[in-house]
């Protein structure tokens, strides 16, 4: 139930993620000033993923899908208030739910535990994962820049025309 | 005509430059085009893949260029991304005349990676921090900070002599687990296996399967293919380095207990 201990944990969750995705936003060499926003991005993601994976129970599948989306919409409002491609934020801040872990546990079990189910299972729910996030991503980036461009500061619009 | 003068050279730099630098298929593959449609080029045709560009246009009648490109490898930089992205809006926007804008184009190749110094903190603090979100206990996390800190600094070394791809993956996740089997069987950490999932996390390919779905979904399927296999690939020689680790300790502990 919703006590403070569990709040607590989904704060400290929350701060990691943000670190977490900072870090290899540096990593991958971001311009400075974005490193903040691409951190906040990936704050958002994860804490979809892991709220919907503890509390509500959802597949790892659905719940990467609905994190994408959700970190997708962040940093599509994002690229318009700093003018920089969304691919920054989406790329940084998905970090924290890419199967990357799933594809070494794959092939660790191919090598390590010898039972083609377990590999061919683990296998599976990578791919699944892999092309929930993909979908989420498409679905964010084919909405109509109109939709965001409500976000955009007065000032800035008119320096740019 | 000098390089400095032609749009067609400068749609192909600003090209090249986002491929080297990591950036999408399709993002690469418009801002050529929108580049070379905005100076009126005559003809033009552009075709990218994963690790080529190959480009063919006519500019004022007289002027026939051919160009391809092989970048057989990037190292993703945002950064220039980014500026390359903000070159071509302002490029769009009619700010420049074209040799400017290729003064400006040659500017982003100068745009310098961040210090190995910072690299190495913040692989550090992003280790240790998947590593408890992963499942790992906050001693554990500590001991991931030491971990993904000699990881890059491993990695900065291997990148300055220019190791394959296969040996950096390899030697680094087998440094990895070590260091995390190390630090356990001394009573450092409680959950070797949460350490190791935290350091590798530095390597692992998720973010090319992904991509590379991506590339499926944009019908870019020789790229999806290429970044497929890559992603593959290093997934099994993350798996090669940590497993040989984890084999040799088991015997080392079966034959001193």
């Amino acid at each position: 139930m919703l006590n403070f201990e569990v709040v607590f944990n989904c704060l400290i969750h929350a701060a990691l993620s943000f670190v977490a995705s900072s870090a290899f936003a540096i990593i991958y060499h971001s311009p400075k000033k974005q490193v903040i926003s691409a951190g906040i991005t990936g704050t958002v993601g994860w804490m979809i993923y892991i709220i919907l994976t503890t509390f509500f129970d959802c597949s790892s599948v659905f719940s990467s899908f609905a994190a994408t989306v959700g970190l997708g919409l962040v940093a599509r409002i994002f690229s318009v208030i700093r003018k920089s491609p969304a691919t920054i934020y989406i790329v940084t801040g998905m970090f924290p739910i890419v199967p990357g872990l799933m594809i070494y546990k794959t092939s660790y079990s191919l090598f390590m535990s010898g039972d083609p189910s377990e590999t061919f299972a683990l296998g599976l729910t990578t791919m699944e994962v892999a092309v929930a996030i993909a979908l989420g991503i498409a679905l964010v980036m084919s909405l109509p820049q109109s939709l965001f461009n409500i976000f955009r500061k007065k000032e800035v619009s008119k320096t740019d025309d | 005509m000098s390089n400095q003068e032609s749009a067609l050279e400068l749609s192909f730099l600003m090209g090249t430059l986002l491929l080297e630098n990591g950036a999408e298929i399709t993002r690469v593959q418009e801002t050529m085009e929108k580049v070379a449609e905005f100076y009126q080029v005559e003809t033009f045709d552009v075709f990218v893949i994963s690790n080529a560009i190959f480009a063919n246009g006519i500019e004022n009648g007289v002027s026939h260029k051919t160009r391809i490109k092989y970048v057989p490898s990037y190292t993703i930089h945002f950064g220039r991304i980014a500026a390359v992205n903000q070159l071509s809006r302002e490029i769009t926007s009619g700010r420049y005349s074209i040799q400017e804008a290729y003064e400006k184009a040659l500017a982003v190749k100068d745009i310098p990676y961040t210090s190995n110094f910072v690299l190495t903190i913040a692989c550090a603090l992003g280790c240790a921090s998947f590593c408890y979100m992963y499942g790992g206990s906050l001693i554990d996390s500590i001991m991931a900070i030491g971990c993904g800190f000699f990881l890059q600094v491993f990695l900065n070394a291997a990148e300055k002599h220019h190791m394959s791809k296969f040996l950096t993956n390899i030697l680094g996740s087998a440094f990895s687990a070590a260091m995390a089997i190390a630090l356990v069987s001394f009573g450092f950490g409680n959950n070797s296996q949460a350490i190791i999932a935290g350091a590798i996390i530095r390597l692992v390919p998720g973010m090319a399967l992904t991509t590379s779905i991506r590339d499926f979904l944009n019908s870019d399927y020789l790229s999806g293919t290429i970044r497929m296999i890559d992603a593959l690939l290093v997934g099994v020689y993350i798996a090669i380095g940590v497993g040989a680790v984890i084999k040799i300790s088991s015997v080392f502990s079966a034959a001193f207990i």
